[in-house]
């Protein structure tokens, strides 16, 4: 039996977090319910100025409204919420501004049907493309981001340890909810999956360009963001105490 | 008699941001304990010479000085605490709010099919 037919038998929870990103949310709900009965879409508006309406969306998609803008973590939050209460088998996160392939659910799927993973991270091959400097910092954060999550790991987790587009099985949900997931999770989530014990592996994907609004992440947030890894990090050691570096 | 007057300023300032509901009331207590720990620091002399020798400084002026700043230092990080427990409670209050309307929300579409 195909990867995408028994993800089809159990039931997938989709999440789409989206902020001020309109019309590509329905055109990624749509492409999600096209996977098979067992996906259901879940979008997420993270307080946009223009809330999206239900009937903008096509039938079958869950769709909650935040009040204001609470940040992914807490969308995260929310999907593993729903998953444990409906009994949802595994919980994907794909980005509302087209930027990840909905076609590749599946793939990223297989590892935990196969039952070699808990957490899969779809790394981005061409997370490097762009231009200027704006390219070159960004690059030099990831690789940052990416060295001390290995180190805090002892090498478990994801290169790409800020993707966005990762699929969780039960077990990872229900480990990953007592972490207090906070603005731009990623980082932290998959280095919490490591430590915590939970099998953490990656599927190569290749970005698409955004098709709808603009990344969230400015200058002054990319630095919140930066800092927030830091004391994070500093955290863990200090939690790890005695067993630092992981084993 | 201008210390006095300092501190009766920041006291009637401080009543008419509470009259005004611009500040709440369970945060108002540690900034009201503050004015009225200034103002007995302030119109103290005694206070002023103990806080001088404590802290090692030429003038008791300074000691006020640094008084209020630990003061103030003290009063964000009260600040500091209630804020992010509140964020803490609207947090858990949106996450609430979520599994209500998405359980109604799937409880709906298993009406349909059924």
């Amino acid at each position: 039996m195909s990867a995408s037919a028994q993800a089809a038998e159990k039931s997938v929870l989709v999440l789409i977090p989206a902020f001020n990103e309109g019309a590509s949310v329905a055109a990624l709900a749509r492409a999600v319910l096209a996977l098979g009965a067992g996906y259901r879409p879940l979008v997420i508006d993270d307080g946009s100025q223009e809330p999206l309406e239900v009937r903008t969306l096509p039938t079958g998609t869950l769709l909650f409204r935040s009040p204001f803008n609470a940040g992914i973590g807490v969308a995260t939050h929310i999907a593993f919420d729903h998953a444990l209460a409906q009994g949802y088998d595994h919980v994907v996160r794909v980005d509302g501004d087209g930027q990840h392939p909905a076609e590749r659910i599946p793939d990223l799927l297989t590892p935990i049907l196969e039952g070699r993973a808990d957490l899969v991270a779809g790394e981005r091959v061409n997370q490097a493309n762009g231009a200027g400097l704006d390219k070159g910092l960004r690059n030099l954060a990831k690789t940052y981001y990416s060295a001390i999550a290995s180190l805090l790991t002892a090498g478990k987790a994801p290169i790409d340890v800020n993707t966005g587009f990762f699929a969780a099985s039960r077990h990872a949900i229900e480990r990953l909810r007592v972490v207090d997931l906070e603005r731009f999770p990623e980082p932290q989530m998959f280095v919490s999956a490591c430590r915590l014990g939970l099998r953490v592996t990656t599927v190569s994907i290749e970005q698409l360009d955004r098709s709808q609004g603009s990344t969230s992440l400015n200058l002054a947030r990319a630095l919140a963001m930066f800092y927030r890894f830091n004391l994070f990090f500093l955290q863990q050691i200090i939690e790890s105490g005695r067993s630092w570096p992981a084993r | 008699m201008a210390r006095t007057l300092i501190i009766l300023v920041l006291l009637l300032l401080f009543l008419l941001l509470l009259r005004r509901r611009l500040i709440h009331v369970d945060l108002s207590f540690p900034w009201f304990v503050a004015i009225i720990v200034l103002g007995f620091v302030y119109n103290n002399p005694l206070v002023e010479v103990v806080l001088v020798k404590i802290l090692v400084v030429a003038y008791p002026i300074y000691a006020v000085l640094f008084l209020t700043l630990f003061i103030l230092f003290g009063l964000v990080t009260a600040v500091l605490i209630m804020v992010t427990r509140d964020h803490r409670r609207q947090v858990l209050l949106l996450r609430g709010m979520a599994r209500l309307d998405l359980a109604r929300q799937e409880a709906e579409f298993a009406g349909k099919r059924s």
